[in-house]
């Protein structure tokens, strides 16, 4: 009795590997939530909501949603090295960390973000992203392949979907974009760091040439492409039940505001980076002196600069206790560009009332601080910053 | 493919009846070295439908092993502890985050109880099947199990990895690879199983090692009566030899890292059938040489020694007898003249024998070739040689004089043909031309090749030719390219 069974279930599975006999895919609901929102930080909340509270011993949830222009690293990746962070700041692209593993990605209103939340037994990715790849062949014929990374590829060459998923003891959602019509110029832009020396283990992302799926069909958008992915999922067009929601709606998923709140916090998105350290060396040349060499070593941790170590070459004569002193004040501080050039400020006036900036110490003084500056990579979003004149201190 | 599948999902869903009639069972599966130990649990198990349970119940820490995540994953790296030691942890509690393949899991707990130990840290690579955390937890009789989905057949390699944790067992930190029906085997004659040596796979200690050490704990009774049997009646009492108690046990461990890489190395090169031919070197005018050299190089940042020298008159000498930076297959069947000398370098390290090659030496200046073995000292010494440093040789070189001794016989490293070994440089008395003794600086050079491909002849005459260019430094300025 059992031979026969598995070997049905065998042939039934496209994907190659043997579906547990307890629970089929079609012995539960399944339901399409579209998210009505353009927040990045809400629809991750409801996804998170969703994959916490939904029973999926009975039911099954397809979720979609797009949002406005953001970035969202995975849950161990390091900001300040997947994306362009100052850039993001002054342009108002949202930085968001998700809870999935993998590498970062551009979200705008042109990208298609899909989520299957399903029980742990029924985790696939394969199978989802082969349904997804199987509807938008039947309905535009876009010649679209899945490579050995589970990334969607157009053409066999441009990534048009970029996936990653969460486990749990008996849950599991299984989430990937859908770029339609992205901008990829200012994707390329943006998921472009311009920090130097760093050295991390954090997760890295994996570059590689991008496409959309208009490059192909250009009538392909947001609505047509949630349509013909829901029909795929339910396979029964008579009930074809799509349901747009606000995510924030505390009546149909009470406590979805908490998860927001979480998510959008300075500590999850930035203060979450595992241990990184940043490793610079600077050299000073003036008119009537030697070359000075200024190595700057920075360690963050849990968002913090934890460490700083300052070694200098042939520095002019200041005493080091006033670098022990610049050391002092920065550990400790939020890795954060305000804080940074609050704290130099600071330090600045402490060292001309402490009348180490002098007339012939000012010049090198000033470089240490842009030295400094320079190695967070806080400040500059277009490359570094020209000279030393550049920095508002 | 179906047949492979349908057979072993067959094995396992017969190990999950065994689960289903053996309510105590420890873990759903278990494991077995060899098929006649399978074949035998199952008769036992089946036909007498006893409880089979390890010694685990005894213990009150429980090995958390590290369950199968699916898909084949076979590991996974922590990213984040939710619980440290000494924690107290709640069933279904989130014990820790970890990553494979764009994938986030949570691990979470199975049972209640106090953090042990956490057996990695964050960045380090967990491995499915391995213990993952050690709990101490609240009931007695709580059994050694994994983490959940052991009753949830999905993955269909998972039952690798449940043979591999079931039958392992740390008793007080020592781990010994043995079945269930072993264990009971030795309880039975009261024989602790730290003291069996394993013959199985991984040490794995099986029946018919039980069986030998019964048999040699016999054996020690006899000898005794028969010494006393033969004591005559001399004229010279022999004076009694007292042989000293052992002091400390016999300690067997998994052979792992380097060594094993070295167990697989030299046994694929004990098919290769070799030849020695060995040569004193007169070493004086090379010595002479470096005393010269050697502030010279010590100006440039670099420690000079007389092994760059060699290197560079190997890869001379390997110009006009290619052959012996060649390669073969391991069928012997076809022979590359490898047309780069990456002249390697036997490095005894902390962690072991590692052979790291210098690249492209018949490009390389004597200085150059310094520089470059100073970086490789340097990373061997911090255990940091990467695998380009570590792959790529096509002959091989080791300086067992500078520890000692003089003639050797090197094993040639596959897939290399040849291979020298440099004794140590002695001042010994030599007469010269005019029959006077004089003080003469000797090496003794030691070379071992695969006589499948290089002969006897050809060997002689390219330690003639390298022992020239050393002997007479001069002529290796002379064919310097």
């Amino acid at each position: 009795m059992f031979l026969r069974q598995i070997l049905k279930l065998n042939r039934l599975n496209q994907a190659g590997k043997c579906i547990n006999i307890v629970t089929t895919r079609n012995l539960v609901n399944h339901s399409v939530i579209v998210s009505t929102s353009l927040n990045i930080y809400h629809n991750l909340a409801l996804e998170d909501w969703l994959f916490e509270n939904t029973n999926l011993k009975q039911e099954s949830v397809l979720l979609m949603w797009r949002d406005s222009p953001c970035v969202v690293i995975g849950r161990h990746q390091n900001p300040w090295v997947e994306c362009n962070v100052p850039y993001c700041e002054l342009f108002s692209v949202k930085v968001a960390r998700r809870k999935s593993g993998g590498g970062a990605v551009y979200h705008d209103d042109g990208n298609v973000n899909v989520s299957f939340i399903t029980d742990r037994s029924l985790y696939n990715r394969r199978a989802n992203l082969q349904s997804v790849v199987d509807a938008l062949a039947d309905k535009w014929a876009i010649p679209l392949s899945i490579n050995d990374r589970e990334d969607i590829l157009i053409y066999n060459k441009n990534k048009v979907s970029g996936t990653a998923s969460k486990l749990s003891r008996d849950k599991s959602y299984h989430h990937f974009t859908l770029l339609c019509k992205a901008d990829r110029i200012r994707m390329s832009s943006i998921l472009h760091s311009n920090m130097e020396g760093v050295s991390s283990k954090a997760t890295k992302s994996t570059p590689a040439p991008v496409g959309n799926l208009s490059d192909h069909q250009p009538n392909v958008d947001f609505d047509s492409v949630v349509h013909v992915i829901s029909e795929a999922y339910i396979k029964d067009r008579q009930n074809l039940n799509i349901t747009n929601v606000n995510p924030l709606d505390e009546i149909m998923f009470p406590g979805v505001t908490k998860h927001a709140e979480e998510l959008m916090t300075w500590g999850w998105i930035y203060g979450k980076t595992p241990h990184f350290t940043i490793q610079r060396t600077f050299t000073y040349t003036a008119s009537d002196s030697d070359e000075s060499v200024l190595n700057v070593s920075l360690t963050v941790g849990k968002g913090r600069i934890c460490n700083v170590e300052l070694t200098t070459v042939h520095c002019p004569e200041i005493d080091a206790q006033y670098f022990l002193q610049l050391k002092g004040c920065i550990e400790g501080i939020v890795f954060e560009k305000d804080s940074v050039l609050k704290v130099l400020s600071d330090v600045k006036t402490k060292w001309i009332e402490g009348r180490v900036y002098e007339f012939n110490t000012s010049d090198y003084l000033d470089w240490v601080l842009w030295c400094l500056i320079e190695s967070t990579g806080l400040y500059s979003q277009a490359g570094s910053t020209d000279s030393v004149k550049d920095v508002p201190i | 493919m179906a047949a492979r599948i349908i057979t072993k999902h067959w094995k396992d869903i017969c190990q999950i009846r065994l689960v289903r009639h053996h309510r105590r069972l420890v873990t759903a599966v278990v494991g077995a070295a060899t098929k006649t130990e399978s074949q035998h649990f199952k008769s036992l198990s089946l036909a007498n439908n006893r409880t089979i349970h390890t010694s685990a119940p005894l213990f009150e820490v429980v090995p958390y092993f590290l369950s199968d995540i699916g898909e084949g994953i076979r590991e996974v790296q922590i990213k984040e502890w939710y619980v440290k030691v000494g924690d107290h942890v709640n069933q279904f509690d989130a014990l820790c985050e970890v990553q494979s393949d764009k994938a986030s899991v949570t691990i979470t707990s199975r049972f209640d109880g106090t953090v042990k130990k956490l057996c990695y840290d964050v960045d380090d690579i967990a491995l499915v099947g391995k213990v993952l955390v050690e709990i101490d937890t609240d009931s007695a009789g709580a059994e050694a199990a994994q983490s959940d989905s052991i009753e949830q057949s999905d993955s269909s390699s998972s039952s690798e990895s449940d043979v591999e944790a079931s039958s392992m067992q740390q008793i007080r930190g020592h781990k010994v690879l043995a079945t269930p029906a072993v264990r009971r085997m030795a309880m039975e004659n009261k024989i602790k199983l730290k003291e069996v040596q394993g013959t199985g796979k991984e040490g794995r200690i099986l029946k018919e090692d039980i069986i030998r050490f019964l048999s040699e704990k016999q054996m020690p009774r006899l000898a005794p009566p028969i010494a006393q049997k033969a004591t005559p009646t001399p004229v010279v009492t022999p004076p009694r030899v007292v042989t000293p108690p052992v002091i400390g046990q016999d300690q067997t461990e998994p052979i792992k890292g380097i060594r094993k890489a070295m167990v697989k190395t030299m046994t694929a090169a004990q098919s290769i059938p070799p030849f020695g031919y060995y040569d004193d070197i007169d070493m004086t005018a090379l010595v002479g040489f470096r005393r010269d050299i050697k502030q010279l190089a010590l100006d440039r940042g670099v420690k000079f020694s007389y092994m760059p020298v060699f290197i560079k008159a190997v890869s001379m000498a390997l110009k006009y007898y290619p052959i012996l930076n060649s390669s073969v297959d391991e069928k012997c069947e076809n022979i590359t003249y490898k047309a780069a000398h990456n002249i390697g370098l036997a490095m005894d390290t902390k962690d072991g024998l590692l052979v790291p090659n210098i690249k492209n030496v018949q490009a390389l200046s004597i200085f150059e070739i310094a520089s470059e073995l100073n970086r490789l000292q340097q990373l061997g010494d911090a255990g940091k040689l990467s695998t380009s440093d570590l792959s790529g040789g096509t002959f091989s070189l080791s300086n067992i004089g500078s520890i000692g001794g003089t003639y050797a016989r090197p094993v040639i490293l596959p897939p290399e043909v040849a291979i020298g070994a440099l004794g140590r440089i002695q001042a010994l008395p030599r007469f010269d031309e005019n029959d006077k003794v004089v003080k003469r600086y000797i090496m003794q050079v030691s070379w071992s090749a695969d006589h499948r491909v290089v002969e006897g002849a050809t060997m002689a005459r390219f330690s003639n030719l390298w022992k020239s260019y050393l002997e007479n430094p001069t002529s290796l300025i002379l064919d310097l390219k």
